[in-house]
């Protein structure tokens, strides 16, 4: 099957919940926590950015998709 | 590194006055589990500093509706009670402090950094409150300088300048049972419909996705339950949060060994203390 990647299209709509952060920590670390994250939220309220580091392989894309409740995130095909 | 989720809680004790920065633990405030009920046992304990206590919940941020941070004080005659959500209170749990309990007071602007060492420094120039998860001044409290903790304008907090603190490195809790955890947060996450409020586009407290209307709000004068306010729950999530079972499982499934007994006693616990409170008060 296909990998497929996780990215940010809607990053307008972020809300700063940090939903996906620690949800990245547990799926992917099983840890609780936002230390080091794989998806950051930075910014100030109103204006909040979404940076995700894809250096770390991101087992569970699919979740992280899921648990935004803004629909901040997209799953895409590897376009290499 | 991770957080030691043993019998005891840890407190970040400033003093302006001589602006010193000292953590403690402290073993008697375990069974008050966190929240108000902490805040008033500190309060009760340092009650002849007149401080500013500021406490977080034991499962801030690890589980939904629940990222408020409590602020308590004492105002003329009177003990105040505030809520404000932001980030807080999970960045505090995260960075294993129970509550930090703040004495005296500073002519200039105060920063406390916590991060590999903690710090305390006075400010040249500018105050930015964007920059801190927490502002203090005479007659406001933000995090993030947008999450408020209410109306200060009739129970000053009695500083002369501003203080900021930054949370600037937290550590990570080791899952013990992850399933359980998994299990309990798709059934907190599900009962979205008890929350008594709509959700929005607003920025959101940390860990909490509803984004409503009153996230930038303070709580005041909202009397509820002691079980959701020792755990900082959102007063709109009350209903979840004072359900003994599921608080026992989550508190369980993070790592922290109370038992249903620790859970029922509190409210006796928390009335004993605010009696001999208001005791010392008159």
């Amino acid at each position: 099957m296909k990998k497929k990647h996780l990215t940010v299209s809607r990053e307008h709509r972020c809300i700063g919940c940090n939903l996906c952060t620690l949800a990245a920590a547990r799926y992917e670390e099983r840890k609780l926590g936002i230390k080091n994250p794989v998806i950051k939220i930075k910014g100030a309220p109103g204006r909040y950015k979404i940076q995700i580091d894809y250096g770390v392989n991101i087992k569970n894309p699919a979740k992280i998709v899921n648990i935004c409740p803004q629909n901040c995130f997209d799953l895409i095909d590897n376009p290499y | 590194m991770s957080l030691d989720i043993e019998s005891y809680k840890k407190v970040l004790h400033v003093d302006l006055d001589n602006m010193e920065v000292v953590s403690k633990i402290n073993e008697s405030l375990w069974q008050y589990i966190g929240g108000i009920a902490v805040s008033y046992k500190l309060l009760s304990d340092y009650y002849d500093d007149a401080p500013i206590i500021i406490s977080t919940g034991p499962l801030a941020g690890c589980f939904p509706y629940i990222s408020k941070a409590n602020l308590l004080y004492i105002s003329g005659d009177a003990v105040v009670e505030k809520y404000g959500g932001g980030s807080i209170a999970p960045l505090l749990n995260f960075a294993g402090f129970d509550a930090i309990v703040i004495k005296g007071d500073a002519k200039k602007n105060v920063v406390i950094d916590i991060s590999d060492d903690i710090t305390i420094e006075e400010v040249e120039g500018e105050f930015d409150p964007k920059e801190y998860d927490l502002t203090l001044a005479d007659k406001s409290v933000y995090s993030k300088n947008y999450f408020s903790f209410g109306n200060f304008d009739e129970s000053r907090l009695g500083l002369s300048a501003n203080v900021g603190i930054k949370i600037s490195k937290t550590s990570t809790i080791d899952m013990y049972a992850y399933y359980d955890y998994e299990n309990w947060y798709a059934k907190i996450l599900d009962r979205y419909k008890e929350v008594t409020v709509e959700p929005g586009n607003n920025p959101s407290c940390m860990g909490c996705p509803m984004g409503c209307d009153f996230s930038s709000k303070g709580e005041d004068n909202m009397k509820i339950s002691v079980l959701p306010r020792s755990l900082i729950s959102c007063v709109y999530a009350e209903d979840i949060y004072k359900d003994i079972p599921l608080v026992f499982g989550c508190l369980n499934c993070v790592g922290y060994k109370y038992t249903h007994n620790h859970l029922e006693n509190l409210p006796t616990l928390f009335g004993e203390l605010k009696t001999s409170l208001n005791a010392k008060l008159i």
